[in-house]
């Protein structure tokens, strides 16, 4: 940190730098059909006509009409589509700040961005609403229990991206994304090319083939392979027409060979190989990957899927279009053979782990991609409800504004933009570019947009946080600009990641007006209480990776106003709460037999290339970005890091020994903690349990839980830290050097139902697709072999 | 930051930048889309007539390497360093009669 430099230019300087993330965004509310390729002058701007403005209501992204919901067979039909556009897209200036801190946002025009369209199974666009501005993709809404059935189709058109073709994965280059800029000697006028990415990222584990796409269905306990929650399947774009460069894999051209997979997934006779796969959609793809693989040289898609057929196993690429289909577990009810391979004669088992109704999303996750991707608002809500959705809704029937009951709210949490910054000039002599960003968050896909509640409502909030990045902290409420008295606004917390809290979790002391951190991919659902007295309130809150308190800004206002209700109030007695079920009981550690330790670790580089402190990436010209890596190692292909038991329970150490720079205190004050990096570990398709915490940032001992334990399926597990958390007093080793001790999580989880092939990753995207990522694997121990 | 796309098209014997004229900010991503029958590399010509890409290769006619990587452009400081505006008039590899202008603003 230079003598001239402020803290927070600090922050943002490293921070920013240090994910590949162009922390920005800001997105939406355009006119009719063709993108509006200009920006509102704010405040003034109308929804009707222009980019969304900070401050303006927020939209809806769920209900009627903003949805896709079940039918009443009990089905989800769905048509996404990755398509692309030029938006217009607000973003954190450079080098200005409000009172606060944070950067005042610009309007900018021209962001080639990827975005998720909606479609019925009529064919009716449900989403997006507007053109031209950038958002979460459509909401989806499903019941325990319910059949999934999405055509995916990948209509992206590559030439609007530069060279984002998975080229070279395949053998045609060093396999990374490319950026380059010119260093231009002032007293030669001579030039020279400087690469900017990739630097020393290499493939796999480096941003890539970001116009592939795939599925995931997070927090959702559905089978990992073939057309279920797949994410070793790439979908490269749709052939287009040479004459009307229309994209030529549509939903009619699959239509009815994906109704055949659809049925038979329906009757539990997925397909369980290549072959079981339509003949007309088989003949399809081999056309169009022989076809990729002529054209890029070096690629082998067809190649590679050609051995993997021949392997038994479940081919990864396809063009144009994918079938993905599951049914929502449901607890201690038959799986299929399509949920899981049986032996001969075997009969099908029942779920021991039921899907949690509640909260959860989907989003592309095709590993190098997934960061921007996500950051150009590829993500969107899945709403699964259930019994707990009917009680508490019973609880609230007739009550409220209007007697219409619990209100909800779907309030998706983004970070918006078209590009990661690690392929950003950074310049000379530090000035400010876009290295140095915000993190900028928008609310489905608003910046601090409002909403409206009646004095004394409750409502129900399903809040997630689908930033690449960004950890979000809550810090109440101010009123009209001031801190807002205490007991203005009431809420409680009811689910975390999408699984409810018992009883006990809900009715406890903690939970009353608790402070929450959601990091990044984490959901919460709240019963909120709008105060009794009107007025404009805002609902603070900080971002990590500044440490926790640090600077808050408005995530959203809330309007209260209009007839007082009288008649809502929480629930305040165990039989007016939804019961917990079963398969949600805390895991009996008698059934713990093995235990794990992964560990979680960023090296970073100094300006002269070598390892040192701090987060960022050197300075220009010595490019080096952060290396990110689990048990010293980035992801590899064809590497399986870890192997479980199907149907064995398990207690995972989770450490993180991300060195957490500080600022040293002066006169008595203490260290000020600088890159708060918490990394989000996330696992796909089983929950787990948080038993024990420990962050020696703000921790003098690890906080154990003994029962009552809260499911996730994404938690931050805190950095390491060589002070105490006052700041003063020095972590000693038992030589007396001052060390870093590094945070962790405990937790356990049973690895039920479904045998297969999935990963756990750390959920700052840009981590993830740089190599932060593990393959997994869950195995039957059954056979059918015998010994007489 | 902004993403630009430039087209390069035929344009009688020869090809053209199009647009020809292009204003960014410092940082913003550039690349390049040759729609032409031949090959073409956009790039600086050094003093001494040397050539430097501004992308890693030069672009073919026919997909996907027709599309370039990124070039993301670069400030300028003053002596106090501040960014500055100028301008970068940049050529092809084949066709140094054929030019394309950066007209480069300071980072918002």
């Amino acid at each position: 940190m230079s003598d001239n430099e402020t803290r927070r230019e600090f922050f943002n300087r490293t921070l920013g730098a240090a994910s590949g993330i162009a922390l920005t965004g800001l997105f939406r509310e355009a006119s009719a059909q063709q993108p509006p390729q200009f920006c509102p002058a704010v405040p003034n701007a109308t929804a009707a006509t222009a980019v969304p403005y900070p401050g303006g209501a927020m939209p809806q992204v769920a209900g009627p009409g903003r949805e896709i919901s079940r039918g009443a067979d009990g089905i989800l039909r769905a048509t996404i589509a990755v398509m692309g556009e030029p938006r217009s897209v607000w973003q954190a200036q450079a080098n200005t700040a409000t009172s606060n801190g944070f950067a005042i946002p610009a309007c900018r025009t021209n962001q080639d961005m990827r975005y998720f369209a909606g479609y019925t199974a009529d064919g009716a666009k449900v989403w997006p609403k507007m053109m031209g501005v950038p958002g979460p993709g459509p909401t989806l809404r499903a019941r325990v229990g319910d059949t999934v059935q999405i055509t995916l189709l990948n209509q992206v058109d590559p030439k609007e991206f530069a060279l984002t073709l998975d080229v070279a994965t395949e053998g045609g280059g060093h396999g990374c994304d490319t950026a380059n800029t010119t260093i231009i000697d002032p007293a030669t006028n001579v030039a020279r090319n400087q690469q900017i990415y990739p630097m020393n990222d290499q493939a796999p584990d480096c941003f890539h083939g970001s116009s592939s796409a795939n599925l995931h269905f997070h927090g959702f306990h559905v089978s990992p392979s073939t057309i279920s929650d797949n994410v070793l399947v790439q979908v490269r774009p749709s052939p287009r027409d040479p004459k009307t460069n229309q994209p030529i894999v549509t939903e009619a051209t699959v239509h009815a060979w994906f109704a055949q997979v659809f049925d038979a997934a329906m009757h539990g006779h997925g397909p369980q190989k290549w072959e079981d796969l339509p003949q007309g959609y088989r003949d399809l793809q081999k056309k169009y990957l022989q076809e990729y693989d002529t054209q890029v040289p070096g690629a082998q898609l067809w190649t590679s899927d050609e051995a993997a057929i021949a392997a038994g196993q479940w081919p990864q690429y396809y063009v144009g279009a994918y079938p993905n289909s599951f049914k929502i577990t449901e607890y201690n009810q038959a799986l299929t053979a399509h949920d899981q391979p049986l032996l001969p004669g075997q009969q099908a088992p029942k779920a021991k782990m039921g899907q949690a109704p509640g909260t959860h999303w989907y989003h592309a996750h095709k590993h190098g991609s997934t960061a921007l991707n996500v950051f150009n608002g590829m993500a969107g809500a899945f709403i699964i409800e259930g019994e707990f959705d009917d009680q508490l809704n019973a609880f609230y029937r007739g009550k409220g504004p209007g007697g219409k009951g619990l209100t909800e709210q779907v309030l998706v949490i983004q970070q918006l933009g078209s590009q990661l910054n690690l392929l950003n000039a950074p310049q000379p002599n530090r000035a400010q570019t876009g290295t140095t960003k915000e993190q900028f968050v928008f609310v489905n896909g608003f910046p601090q947009p409002q909403m409206t509640m009646q004095p004394g409502e409750i409502q129900r909030w399903r809040i997630l946080n689908l930033c690449t990045q960004v950890a979000i902290g809550f810090a109440g409420f101010q009123a009209n600009g001031s801190p807002a008295p205490a007991g203005t606004f009431s809420w409680k917390q009811i689910a975390q990641d999408g699984v409810q809290f018992n009883w006990d979790n809900y009715n406890g002391p903690a939970n009353s007006n608790p402070a929450f951190v959601m990091t990044a991919a984490n959901r919460v659902d709240l019963l909120i209480q709008a105060p009794n007295t009107a007025g404009n309130y805002s609902l603070m809150v900080y971002h990590e990776p500044f440490p926790p308190g640090f600077a808050t800004a408005p995530l959203l206002t809330i309007q209260v106003g209009g007839a007082r209700v009288t008649d809502m109030a929480f629930p305040s007695e165990e039989n007016q709460y939804p019961k917990m079920p079963e398969y949600l009981h805390d895991i009996d550690p008698k059934t713990i037999h093995i235990h794990r330790e992964v560990t979680f670790n960023t090296e970073y580089f100094g300006n002269d290339g070598r390892r040192g402190l701090g987060p960022g990436r050197a300075q220009y010209p010595s490019i080096k970005p952060s290396r990110h890596t689990i048990d010293g190692k980035q992801f590899e292909n064809q590497i399986i890091d870890q192997v479980m038991l199907l149907n064995s329970a398990e207690e995972w150490t989770l450490i993180n020994t991300t060195q957490v720079n500080n600022i040293p205190g002066s006169g008595g004050s203490g260290a000020t903690p600088l890159g708060y990096y918490a990394h989000p570990f996330h696992i796909h398709i089983n929950p787990f349990q948080v038993i024990e915490i420990f962050d020696p940032v703000t921790m003098w001992e690890p906080r154990k839980f003994d029962k009552n334990f809260v499911w996730y399926d994404t938690i931050g597990v805190p950095p390491a830290y060589n002070y105490y958390p006052d700041g003063k007093r020095p972590r000693l080793d038992k030589d007396g050097n001052q060390v870093f001790v590094p945070g962790y999580v405990k937790m356990r989880s049973r690895f039920v139902d479904f045998t297969g092939l999935y990963v756990f990753h750390c959920h700052i995207l840009a981590h993830e697709d740089r190599g932060m990522m593990q393959l997994v694997e869950v195995v039957s121990n059954e056979t059918i072999q015998q010994h007489h | 930051m902004a993403t630009y796309k430039i087209n390069i098209d035929p344009s009688g014997q020869s090809a053209v930048f199009n647009p020809s004229t292009q204003a960014v900010d410092a940082g913003d991503q550039v690349s390049w889309t040759n729609n032409d029958s031949k090959p073409h590399w956009p790039g600086l010509l050094n003093p001494d007539g040397s050539f430097v890409g501004l992308v890693d290769r030069e672009l073919t006619t026919s997909p996907p390497f027709n599309v370039s990587s990124v070039w993301s452009a670069p400030a300028r400081v003053d002596s106090n360093g501040n960014q500055i505006s100028y301008t970068l008039t940049y050529v092809d590899r084949y066709d140094h009669n054929m030019q394309g202008i950066f007209q480069i603003n300071p980072t918002p």
